[in-house]
């Protein structure tokens, strides 16, 4: 099967990166925070223990990139989470109702959408402080408006089907016809969807942080560590390039991942 | 005996994977000749004509020799010969012409490559289009589906090629347009001296249009003969079943009783235009109605209006003994398990996510009828009665033929043991000798059930052979109806005279 291979390698280099920034913290003796003041910024190498050195108060880049990391990918994924959750059920009752009631829920997705997010989120942010719940909700509902409106169209789709008209006609109302028909059939549409979706939120929350408004201290988020390394570069590179090459792998990881899905997925349809 | 037009030796094409699609195909084809590839689906008859036009995936490998003019051609076929000797149109005319440029345009565009001197006007006119500078303005989608394949067959006529490679160009078509489209065919091959080839799977069409017929079964010669004897003397066991299955058997006498549906005065909506209108309709218990009409007349709205699928408004509306449309919603759905109805595509007629048994008890759990034992057996019951396996009930859609699914389709519609169904085009989809199993089902079903039917179809053949009264639909109104003997042997109106020339 096409796509097979690439699947395999996505999965395979996504997994990695999963394993790596949960179990990568704990095979190096020092903790996130731990100043090693003997070996403030020194280069990468195997000898004196900071794999990827370590910054200027002596922290160590290899265990705060994972950290964050693990940050990162949770973040990632309750968001899209939250938007798998609201964005399905929200496009497929939208789709599935049609009529003026479909009309009225898109409208308002229309007007939802229209607000700046990233200036809603950041005087969220500052309002209520940088709490990771208030970030993830707020990265899931801006991912669950796109999601919703995608699945809308493809439940609208899926409702004038004969398999779905033949269900009406069997007496099915709107609930049986959601629940039975048109959202498994959206859940493998959903599924690619969120692994654009994802990745986006991770670069959406790399960039507050990056900007100082994402996570509070002492959590670390890849933005964050960014944003720690801009400050170091003519120093200390490393202390850059270390997050800076995690976030990549990682992005890389959901794009290869969600080309492969929706091959398989459209190779499904026609078959 | 001059150089046939078109020669294939021993030609073969398989796939990577080891499946072989036509095996040691060979045949001439004389200059002017038209020679009907006939054949199943899954026959390799598209696969014919792609390998002659070299249009082949590239995961197909073929081997043989092709001669066009005396002149070997290889897989490749070379620019020189594709699209200026050999033309080709293609069943689904709208996913082969440019969405998004007037037609004129396209036109105009292969007009200009290859021929000086003839304009777009010509090119239209010599289709039956009209050749007025306002037409050639439309896009593609201002056009009905008969004047899309006539715009392909100018665009391909273009370059004035000398073999015209036809794929199932009438399939998609309703039967008047298709007889239309024949006759416009048979002029240019007159005309242009055009050699055809013409690939189709209906025997109508063949019939009327082909000097020869070849017909493929499993990707290999099965009979090639000149029509003439391929319809009165069949060489072959399969030439005889496919023959069979047109001649339907006798029509059923008018049948008397109280009747379970009873229509005055309907009219309703297809979006925002009118598509019935003052529709009266009657159909005793046990009866079957056929429905004719061409694509547009209103078949498909009246279909799913009797199944309360849409709105509609009568002045009097009883259908399997009551008004849908004034009833409660608990009353409605109860009302629901009276009518059934079976679409025309069984490709997308079962959800996809679903098992043959999961679709089949859907309908008892959606009305809370047996538990999971008695609904497993039930199951069974339904797969029995529609003639299918009991080893299916595990598969999904995917793993089903079309017939297949069309049997679970049937099957689904008679779980509830409904006292009306409705068959909207419920066998057009499918192979000749597929649609007399289904007919015959159909039938068998009426006679052991006392199930009532309303038969939408284009197909003459079909419904004369399952109903016994018939009404026909043009524009939203009905022109005619009456016995199915009275009104196809001796009709009054101008349209079903046109309808039955148009089938004959």
């Amino acid at each position: 099967m096409p796509g097979e291979r690439s699947l395999r390698i996505a999965i395979g280099l996504f997994l990695a990166l999963a394993a790596a920034s949960l179990i990568g913290p704990w095979l190096r003796p020092f903790d996130a925070w731990q100043t090693d003041w003997a070996q403030l910024q020194i280069a990468p190498g195997i000898t004196h223990g900071h794999w990827l050195g370590s910054d200027a108060i002596g922290r160590d880049v290899f265990v705060r990139t994972l950290l964050a990391g693990r940050v990162s990918l949770l973040l990632g994924f309750g968001a899209g989470a939250i938007a798998l959750l609201f964005g399905l059920a929200y496009g497929a009752l939208a789709g599935t109702l049609g009529g003026g009631a479909e009309r009225l829920m898109m409208r308002a997705l229309d007007v939802v959408s229209a607000l700046p997010f990233l200036l809603i989120v950041v005087l969220l942010l500052t309002l209520f402080g940088r709490s990771g719940t208030l970030l993830v909700v707020a990265v899931g509902a801006y991912a669950c408006i796109d999601l919703a409106r995608m699945l809308r169209a493809e439940a609208a789709r899926l409702r004038v089907l004969p398999f779905v008209q033949a269900a009406r006609a069997l007496g099915a109302g709107p609930w049986w016809l959601l629940t039975r028909h048109i959202a498994p059939n959206l859940l493998g549409f959903a599924v690619v969807y969120l692994s654009l979706a994802i990745p986006q939120a991770i670069l959406v929350e790399s960039f507050l942080s990056f900007l100082g408004l994402g996570l509070d201290e002492p959590s670390v988020s890849l933005g964050g560590l960014l944003a720690e390394g801009v400050q170091e570069l003519e120093d200390a590179p490393w202390v850059l390039l270390a997050p800076a090459g995690f976030l990549a792998l990682l992005l890389i990881a959901f794009t290869l991942l969600g080309d492969a899905l929706r091959a398989r997925l459209q190779q499904r349809g026609a078959a | 005996m001059s150089v046939a037009k078109l020669a294939l030796r021993g030609l073969a094409v398989r796939y990577r994977d080891g499946s072989a699609v036509l095996r040691d195909v060979g045949f001439d084809l004389a200059a002017g000749e038209c020679l009907a590839v006939l054949g199943e689906s899954g026959s390799g008859k598209s696969t014919l004509a792609r390998t002659v036009i070299g249009l082949l995936p590239a995961t197909a490998v073929s081997t043989g020799e092709m001669r066009f003019d005396g002149e070997i051609i290889g897989p490749a076929l070379s620019l020189r010969l594709r699209g200026r000797r050999i033309g080709m149109v293609f069943q689904d005319a709208a996913a082969s012409l440019h969405p998004l440029r007037r037609i004129g345009t396209q036109l105009d565009e292969a007009l200009r490559r290859i021929q000086a001197g003839r304009t777009v006007a010509d090119a239209l006119g010599e289709v039956g289009l009209d050749a007025s500078p306002a037409f050639a303005e439309r896009f593609p989608h201002e056009l009905s589906g008969g004047q899309r394949q006539r715009v392909m067959i100018a665009l391909a006529l273009a370059a004035s090629p000398d073999l015209l490679i036809a794929d199932e160009i009438t399939s998609a078509l309703d039967p008047l347009a298709a007889h239309a489209m024949l006759d416009l065919l048979a002029r240019l091959q007159r005309e242009r001296r055009l050699t055809m080839l013409f690939i189709s799977h209906d025997l109508h069409m063949v019939r009327r249009i082909a000097d020869r017929v070849l017909l493929l079964r499993h990707g290999a010669i099965d009979t090639l003969v000149d029509t003439a004897t391929f319809f009165t003397t069949p060489p072959s066991d399969y030439a005889r079943l496919l023959l069979a299955a047109i001649e339907r058997g006798p029509t059923p006498s008018p049948v008397a009783g109280e009747p379970v549906l009873q229509v005055r005065a309907l009219s309703a909506n297809y979006g925002n235009r009118p598509a019935l209108r003052d529709i009266d309709l009657d159909l005793p218990r046990g009866g079957a109605l056929g429905v004719i009409g061409a694509s547009g007349s209103g078949k498909s709205t009246l279909a799913r209006v009797l199944l309360a699928l849409q709105a509609g408004q009568a002045r009097r509306l009883h259908i399997a003994g009551a008004d849908p449309f004034v009833l409660s919603r608990a009353a409605r759905k109860a009302w629901r398990r009276r009518v059934q109805i079976v679409f025309q595509d069984p490709g997308t007629a079962l959800d996809p996510g679903m098992t043959v048994a999961e679709t089949l008890r859907e309908p008892l759990r959606l009305h809370g009828i047996g538990d999971a034992v008695t609904q497993s057996a039930r199951v069974l019951e339904l797969l029995a009665a529609v003639q299918l396996d009991a080893t299916l009930a595990a598969r999904h859609p995917r793993q089903l033929s079309g017939g297949q699914k069309q049997r679970v389709a049937i099957a689904r519609a008679l779980a509830l043991e409904p006292e009306l169904l409705v068959c909207d085009e419920a066998v057009s989809a499918l192979d000749l000798s597929v649609q007399a199993e289904i007919l015959a089902l159909l039938r068998e079903l009426q006679r052991a059930r006392g199930l009532s039917l309303v038969f939408i179809s284009h197909d003459l053949a079909a419904v004369r052979a399952l109903c016994d009264r018939v009404l026909v639909l043009e524009q939203g109104r009905v022109v005619e109806q009456g016995t199915t003997v009275d009104v196809l042997a001796r009709p009054r109106h101008a349209h079903t005279r046109a309808l039955l020339a148009a089938s004959a």
